[in-house]
């Protein structure tokens, strides 16, 4: 994957990782996280 | 939210964070037990049940923080300067994971995978700068808990 879109990933996978309110991610969070980024379903799978 | 971690787990899980990041290390048990004022006992068990929500990932055998993803405990091939701190990160994915979790600007030195080879990226206003580059998942997502060191 392109580091580029890694980035954009990253932004997105951990940018709330520090937040007091953080309680984790559901697999359809995550889904959707993949989803928005582009990633294949398969290998992206939850 | 897991339905094995209480409020006090989270307090704890984000303790660990600011904690890490501050110190470039994560806290000990005794050190977290007393910041909550609580017993070592209550720690460890807290620790173990974060483990094992994946909210933390303790060193194999031990109560030892090994990674508060993106971050890492031991010196890997990403090494994340940041706000002035050296931090490292799990792997390529976390070396932008960290800035992006802090939302800061960031220099980032990594080691290509196999080589010797050293590259150099920053992070400057929320834009990825330096040579481009590709990261490698050998392992699907659903897999990566397998081995979580070895992924």
């Amino acid at each position: 994957m392109p580091l580029r879109q890694v980035w954009k990933l990253s932004q997105a996978w951990y940018g709330d990782r520090m937040s007091p309110d953080f309680r984790g991610r559901t697999a359809e969070q995550a889904v959707e996280i993949f989803r928005q980024a582009g990633l294949s379903p398969e290998f992206w799978r939850v | 939210m897991p339905a094995s971690l209480n409020e006090r787990d989270w307090q704890i899980r984000l303790h660990v964070y600011r904690f890490f990041v501050d110190h470039e290390r994560p806290p000990t048990v005794t050190e977290t037990a007393d910041h909550f004022g609580m017993t070592e006992v209550e720690v460890r068990a807290a620790y173990q049940r974060l483990h094992d929500g994946h909210a933390l990932f303790l060193e194999p055998g031990t109560t030892d923080v090994r990674m508060a993803n993106p971050l890492s405990a031991v010196e890997t091939p990403y090494r994340v300067t940041v706000n002035g701190r050296r931090l490292y990160a799990n792997c390529a994915w976390d070396s932008v994971g960290i800035p992006a979790m802090l939302g800061a600007d960031a220099t980032i030195e990594s080691v290509y995978t196999g080589t010797d080879t050293l590259a150099h990226h920053a992070i400057v206003d929320g834009e990825l700068c330096g040579d481009d580059g590709v990261v490698h998942f050998p392992l699907p997502f659903r897999r990566w808990y397998d081995n979580l060191i070895h992924t």
